[in-house]
């Protein structure tokens, strides 16, 4: 019934009843065939082109209300309604010809009537039908471009606010790491004038390293040392710390006891600046990460080849990549439109985050393989790595905020990440899936296209 | 004196330095244990657990890469052992849900939200080692100047 074509019963009915060429009408482009309030007594078939029907909202803004092609009734309302009045406008979209039959002309009662009458309501339901079939599908348009704009104004809000944090966060750790930095000047300074007895070294390590070893690393060594020097528990694990050598330890002789307190002091006033240097660099790259999702929210959807903004991606990431090999499995991509910055941010995210894993193993054969495909109306791109895997328990909440998967240091890991990975995703109607194994992690993307 | 052991867990290191820095009060008299991760702290309380020493309190962050310190603040609370050792959250994020689970298993003592203040978290973990202390039936003696008097005070005269 949805068919534009012309069914038999309708060329049947043509012939029948609207083939008189005494009884057309030539429409150019344009032409009007009725509007609101009009009297109508014809009843139109359409025999070439096409005529669009609309109504007006208060401001006289059009909304399309029906398409009607070759074949198709127009006018019914106005014909068998007891006013006779139409209801909308009607317009040639393109030049059109129709036919029609006068109300005056069917004789009342007669067989021919009669006939009329049962062989026209088909045709008539069939254009109630099309018409209300076209009214559902705008109100699942417009519902859906309701919660895609609604959906875009929270990302956009989210984004702004993203964006304001970021700047007033970015001041403070730029006061506080560039006093860091100017507070362990003075403290070199200061430690270099002050020692007595080749302590300042030892200020040095905090302030270079940090404590190097793992909790679990400090506790071992600690065991060693307190036997090596018969030492307390504590100067032990003090000591142990500052993950200085055997060897260095020997030239302070049995007098190291006395001197631990010392030690410790210089190398724990170092190890407190490197902390908040590290931490306030920390900091900023967790800012700058949340300002780019403030940044992507800004510029319209264009026509958008995805392959090149995974291109785009590994350009920015490229020195996470340089050590690995790097598998680029590209296929041919319809055009999306879409906000091409917003996925060069999410393949940014993915391709980090294997990147990070497939490095923390330690392998040299750390791989990533990148595949994009466009089949049954989806496009699929899939990045993988031959990481460690995600552990199960983490997998379920993977793509909540604050999640991290760091095997070690200061990586960020999946923090924010993968949150504003799935959010991206969503907002163009895709999916985002996550398989993995020891030695393979897969995210798969899916996006309607 | 017994052997009385704190314990901090904090998968990042720069946090669990900051930690164990203002803790450093204590660590005259409570040996502080230092893991960053939740599979660490297992082993470091089991071996506690073996030598036949006390865990006093832990302390643990909340969201780490192993396992949720709320989740293992369950856990330990649980086991009939650590009945008495005393538990502090220490969370930068503190969800609803969370927060009701924890309580509803009545596995944390004390809740405290980062950034912290040194103060207050060296007067919880002074509270909680007292209390622990107490409960456990160790001679306080050797240890009040690390206790709280108010919780003394109070305990003492309820026994």
């Amino acid at each position: 019934m949805m068919d534009q074509e012309e069914s038999n019963h309708t060329l049947w009915l043509r012939k029948r009843f609207f083939s008189d060429p005494n009884r057309c009408l030539d429409l150019k482009t344009g032409d009007k065939l009725l509007q609101p309030g009009q009297y109508n007594e014809r009843l139109f078939m359409v025999v070439e082109g096409l005529l669009v029907g609309s109504i007006e909202n208060e401001e006289g803004r059009p909304y399309e209300i029906f398409r009607s092609g070759p074949g198709k009734i127009v006018g019914a309302y106005s014909f068998f309604a007891d006013a006779h009045r139409s209801y909308s406008t009607v317009i040639a979209e393109e030049p059109s010809r129709v036919a029609y039959i006068e109300r005056s002309a069917l004789k009342m009662g007669t067989p021919e009537n009669q006939d009329f009458a049962e062989q026209i309501l088909p045709a008539v339901v069939d254009e109630i039908y099309l018409r209300q079939l076209q009214a559902h599908q705008l109100t699942i348009e417009r519902e859906e471009a309701r919660e895609q704009l609604a959906r875009m104004e929270k990302l956009a809000a989210l984004g702004q606010m993203a964006a304001g944090l970021a700047h007033e966060l970015n001041n403070a750790i730029g006061v506080i790491n560039n006093n860091a930095v100017w507070l362990a000047d003075r403290m070199r300074e200061y430690l270099s004038e002050k020692d007595s007895n080749g302590m300042f070294p030892f200020f040095e390590i905090g302030l270079e390293s940090g404590i190097t070893l793992s909790s679990a690393e400090v506790r071992q060594r600690s065991r060693e040392l307190e036997s090596r020097f018969q030492l307390s528990a504590n100067q032990s694990k003090n000591l142990a710390k500052t993950g200085i050598s055997n060897e260095n330890l020997e030239r302070f002789g049995r007098n190291l006891p006395q001197y631990i307190e010392r030690i410790s002091y210089y190398f724990e006033t170092g190890r407190v600046l490197n902390d908040m240097l590290h931490a306030s660099e920390h900091a900023a790259k967790v800012v700058a990460s949340v300002q780019q999702l403030g940044a992507a929210t800004r510029i319209q959807p264009q026509p958008t080849n995805l392959n090149q903004t995974i291109q785009g991606a590994l350009a920015i990431v490229k020195n996470l990549t340089k050590t690995l090999q790097l598998d680029l499995q590209l296929g041919t991509l319809p055009l999306l439109s879409v906000n091409p910055s917003d996925w060069v941010q999410v393949w940014i995210n993915l391709i980090k985050n294997a990147a990070e894993a497939v490095v923390s193993t330690r392998t040299s054969k750390g791989k990533i393989t990148i595949r994009s495909k466009y089949e049954e109306g989806q496009i699929m791109i899939q990045i993988q790595d031959n990481g460690p895997g995600i552990p199960e328990e983490l997998k379920s909440r993977i793509f909540q905020p604050n999640v991290t998967t760091k095997v070690e240091g200061l990586t960020f890991g999946l923090g924010l990440g993968l949150s504003i990975v799935q959010k991206i995703v969503e907002t163009y109607h895709g999916t985002i899936e996550l398989e993995s194994r020891p030695g393979m992690t897969v995210f798969t993307v899916k996006i309607p296209a | 004196m017994e052997k009385i052991f704190l314990l901090c867990i904090e998968d990042q290191r720069e946090v669990l330095n900051a930690v164990v820095e203002d803790l450093a009060i204590f660590e005259e008299a409570f040996p502080i244990e230092e893991c960053e991760s939740v599979a660490e702290a297992i082993t470091v309380i089991e071996d506690i657990y073996d030598a036949g020493l006390h865990l006093a309190v832990v302390i643990s962050d909340h969201v780490m890469p192993d396992k949720n310190g709320i989740d293992f603040l369950v856990e330990l609370h649980q086991d009939e052992r650590f009945r008495n050792t005393k538990k502090l959250l220490l969370t930068g994020l503190a969800t609803h849900a969370d927060t009701i689970n924890a309580i509803n298993n009545a596995a944390v003592d004390r809740y405290i939200a980062k950034p912290w203040d040194k103060e207050k978290l060296q007067g919880y973990v002074r509270k909680l080692l007292t209390e622990y202390i107490l409960e456990s039936g160790i001679d306080y003696q050797p240890y009040l100047k690390w206790m709280d008097q108010e919780t003394l005070y109070q305990k003492l005269r309820k026994y």
